[in-house]
């Protein structure tokens, strides 16, 4: 009896045939988990002869941060077995890791030597490769501080059923075109990502959070804007509007002494959990739409007017001013008009979850960029055949 | 004249026509074209000089429009185009293809807007870097990367080469710190990539463009990100008997956890070059190695670091550790390290600028294996090294006129990349890789790695017209198939 599809590859053992399952609304077909990278670049190669689209699945954190996948059918390529951290050099502060591994987990073994990673997301089950095919978004981020700067190197399995390599294992690298950025935040629709090498950096000496209430959102803003351009200023900024007013969660990062001026100028001294509570806001299971709108630092307080303006109050969720960024958990009704405005205003934006219906009305990813067509391009050359993650980025990539 | 023949234009000599010439000097917003085999001298290398090439005219263009004209004509003409800015790039990025036009940006030099509220800058490609620093200083700002040439070196040449500096340590190099490019792509389309707020939308075409050797198309715009100056900085002077230690202080440095915005290395060679010049900088002249080091941040982060950096480096046996007791002390330790290449002059006619990247606690032993390869092979090698990043520049000072003496050059090159490879290193930190480097990838890169690079390549420039040739080796089958490529043989790294 032939082998079915997949079972030459990985074994009959890491294939299933789902009855009725459906990943992000598109009928699965086989769920396929692999065990190594050669294995993933042979499901590719195999699913590129057999006319299959393939979506890989890291933890599922940023699935519905997608457009809807272009396929009849999908093979749902699950990373989950590759898990493995290949090495930790504490002395280099450089670890290699395969992309199936959890974010926390390299944490956790990273804090051991006294040394973190800034892939960093709110999400506690994120893979490592998810993270970065998604260039996350944590509370944290700024525009020095993002997960397209902690990559070092990246193995990719290629639609036509190869493994690249780029990037390297050295910290500084202008060999070749940079292709490591151009994989981080392509939603795996370049090829599925197998292995990082990513920076470690150590941990600050200290950390201190700080939390002060405002009686309105724009008051929180301006001292936002204060701290950020105080000769210490915070690593991580967080502004919460509430029923009334709005409260400004501030992170310190570096050695004590500096900390202990700095902090207490945003406010009273907090446990860390007030700064895990704003990753937590950004992440937490919305029923409606949940929508990130970004413009320059200084726009942050026009986007959250404009947002209050078509949505109310009550949809602001989280504000992080360091980067000009708006997150409002919206009803499908009321998110049609922030959107149109976030259109009409240049702002960007991403839906990061919503019902499956309401994707299918509109681009995830907001209006189309300039570039489209050059990224159509891209996605040509690197994926002739649609295999990987067909239709889900920017313009139905 | 009867009988006389007229004389053949000069461009045309070139096997350029005389039409392509009078079309760009009739475009709008272009300000000169060079034709004359005098004028085009200059222009035949950028600074790695060991390799010339005549480009067959110099156009320099003065707006966005004007370089999509310029790019449209050649690709009537069938013409390919070589972007350039101050010429400064040492691995002949933008060394002429034989017979093509040289679109030199640097007159595109204005600064287009200045916000100091979101702390970016929007610059015309051809403005020099150590300008911008200057505009933004009175706001407190400043651009951080500062390669050793910022006093020449363009924006547009700084992202073409993802450009590094003593302070990409901290600072990391170009590319973070570019936020959105108006490119010229090679068909002449204009198009944006990135986004000026610094949040993208599609695939970071920006990312992949920056360092991309003017091979992708030509930026006319470019906006920056820019970074408060620091409060405190302290800079450390710390010399040593011998380089392998100094070396070893930069490794137990990183693993202890101190991110200092800049950690130097130079050698003894490099040292007596630098003392002997108008960069004297006071480093001992006994020393075998010197580390300079700068801490910045606020005042009480630096002080702390100071010390906890100082008594790494009193482990390891120094012969003094020195803090700068004032910025003028400061300055002259920084003006020795940023002269230094310009004071190797005085070692020799021709210098070969090296560049690699190796594990940073490997660099005592590859410091050690480099020095006794050119021991071997009788080459001189004075080393820099922008050693907190594992980047090394081991400079060979040379005559080129002794053709054994190029020889051996050109083969200790090759072997000082075999060795940073071995040693799990790459091919280059900060020069790129350019004509120089070319074939050199594969030491590094599988074919399955390049072909990727080739596909990005071939969606912005399907027809092989923008500065061809450079960075990605031909698949194997092809290298003798393309005749545009061809002049680079003539020298071999």
């Amino acid at each position: 009896m032939p082998a079915g599809p997949f079972h030459d590859v990985v074994g009959p053992d890491h294939v299933r045939c789902p009855e009725g399952e459906a990943l992000d609304g598109t009928p699965v077909s086989f769920a396929v988990r692999p065990g190594n990278a050669e294995e993933v670049a042979g499901c590719l190669a195999e699913a590129r002869e057999r006319g299959f689209a393939v979506v890989p699945v890291g933890s599922g954190t940023k699935l519905a941060q997608a457009n809807r996948i272009d396929a009849a059918a999908v093979v749902r390529l699950e990373l989950s077995r590759l898990d493995r951290i290949e090495s930790l050099d504490a002395r280099e502060g450089v670890a290699v890791v395969q992309a199936g591994v959890r974010v926390d987990a390299l944490a956790s073994r990273a804090r051991e030597q006294r040394l973190r990673t800034l892939i960093e997301t709110p999400h506690p089950a994120a893979t490592v490769g998810g993270t970065i095919a998604a260039a996350a978004l944590a509370p944290e981020h700024s525009l020095d501080r993002r997960v397209a700067h902690e990559v070092l190197g990246l193995q990719t399995a290629l639609a036509n059923g190869t493994l690249a390599r780029a990037g390297g294992r050295v910290v500084k690298n202008v060999t070749g075109f940079d292709l490591v950025r151009l994989y981080t935040g392509s939603l795996g629709t370049l090829g599925v990502l197998t292995e990082a090498t990513l920076r470690l950096r150590p941990v600050p000496e200290a950390r201190a959070v700080a939390r002060r209430y405002f009686p309105s959102l724009e008051a929180a803003l301006a001292s936002a804007r204060e701290l950020l351009g105080a000769p210490v200023a915070p690593a991580g900024l967080a502004a919460l509007p509430e029923e009334t007013g709005a409260a400004l969660v501030s992170l310190y990062e570096g050695v004590a002494a500096e900390i202990r001026e700095a902090a207490p100028l945003a406010g009273e001294a907090a446990d860390e959990a007030a700064w895990d509570a704003v990753g937590a806001r950004m992440v937490a299971p919305a029923p409606g739409v949940r929508l990130r709108l970004a413009a320059r630092p200084a726009d942050t307080l026009e986007i959250a007017r404009g947002v209050e303006a078509d949505a109310g109050r009550s949809s602001l969720c989280v504000l992080l001013p360091v980067c000009g960024i708006v997150i409002a958990n919206l009803s499908v009704k009321r998110a049609v008009p922030v959107l149109a405005r976030a259109a009409r205003e240049g702002w960007a934006s991403v839906i990061e979850s919503a019902p499956l219906e309401f994707r299918a009305d509109v681009d995830v990813f907001g209006r189309e960029p300039g570039a489209l067509p050059l990224m159509r391009e891209l996605k040509c050359r690197f994926d002739p055949g649609r295999v990987v993650s067909p239709g889900r980025f920017v313009g139905g990539i | 004249m009867a009988g006389t023949a007229a004389p053949t234009p000069p461009g045309v000599a070139r096997g350029i026509s005389s039409t392509l010439a009078r079309e760009l000097r009739s475009l709008s917003g272009v300000a000169e074209v060079l034709e004359r085999e005098s004028e085009l001298f200059p222009y035949e290398s950028d600074a790695l000089t060991l390799l010339r090439e005549s480009a067959g005219l110099v156009v320099f263009p003065l707006t966005t429009e004007a370089v999509s004209a310029v790019v449209s004509c050649c690709n009537r003409h069938g013409v390919p185009f070589v972007p350039r800015g101050a010429g400064t790039g040492l691995s002949g990025g933008a060394t002429p293809v034989p017979g093509s036009v040289l679109v030199e940006c640097s007159r595109m030099s204005r600064i287009l807007e200045i916000d100091a509220t979101n702390r970016t800058a929007t610059v015309e490609p051809g403005l020099v870097n150590q300008h911008l620093s200057d505009a933004v200083a009175p706001l407190g700002l400043c651009f951080a990367p500062d390669p050793s040439s910022q006093s020449a070196c363009t924006i547009g040449g700084n992202v073409a080469e993802n450009s590094g500096g003593p302070h990409t340590l901290k600072y990391g190099t170009t590319s973070p710190h570019v936020l959105s490019i108006e490119v010229v792509l090679p068909d002449g389309s204009v198009t944006t990539l990135g986004r000026r707020d610094g949040h993208l939308l599609g695939y970071d075409l920006r990312g992949a463009f920056v360092g991309s050797e003017g091979t992708l198309g030509i930026a006319t715009a470019v906006t920056v990100r820019l970074v408060p100056i620091p409060e405190t900085v302290a800079t450390l002077l710390v010399s040593f008997r011998d380089l392998i230690p100094a070396c070893e202080t930069v490794s137990e440095i990183i693993g202890a956890g101190i991110v200092p915005a800049a950690l130097e290395l130079m050698d003894d060679r490099t040292i007596a070059a630098i003392e002997d010049s108008v960069f004297a900088a006071g480093y001992p002249r006994e020393a075998r190695a010197v580390l300079l080091v700068e801490l910045d941040g606020s005042g009480p982060a630096v002080a702390q670091e100071s010390e906890r950096l100082a008594e790494i480096c009193r482990r390891h046996d120094p012969i003094e550790v020195r803090l700068a007791r004032d910025e003028a002390e400061r300055q002259a330790f920084w003006r020795g390290r940023k002269g230094a290449f310009g004071a190797m002059g005085r070692l020799a006619p021709d210098l070969y600028v090296h560049d690699a990247v190796v594990p940073r606690t490997r660099l005592a032993e590859v410091v050690s294996r480099i020095n006794r390869a050119a021991e071997r092979r009788g080459v001189r090698i004075a080393n820099i090294l922008h050693a907190g990043d594992g980047n090394l520049h081991p400079n060979i000072p040379f005559d080129r006129r002794d053709p054994a003496e190029l020889e051996r050059v050109r083969e200790m090159g090759r072997e000082i990349l075999e060795i940073c490879v071995e040693a799990g290193g790459v091919l280059s930190g900060e020069h790129g890789i350019g004509i120089e480097k070319r074939d050199y990838m594969e030491l590094l890169y599988t074919e399955a790695d390049l072909e990727p690079m080739r596909w990005l390549h071939q969606a912005f420039d399907p027809h092989d017209v923008c500065n061809p040739g450079k960075v990605i080796p031909q698949p194997r089958a092809c290298t003798e198939s393309n005749p545009r490529h061809r002049g680079y043989q003539k020298v071999s790294f």
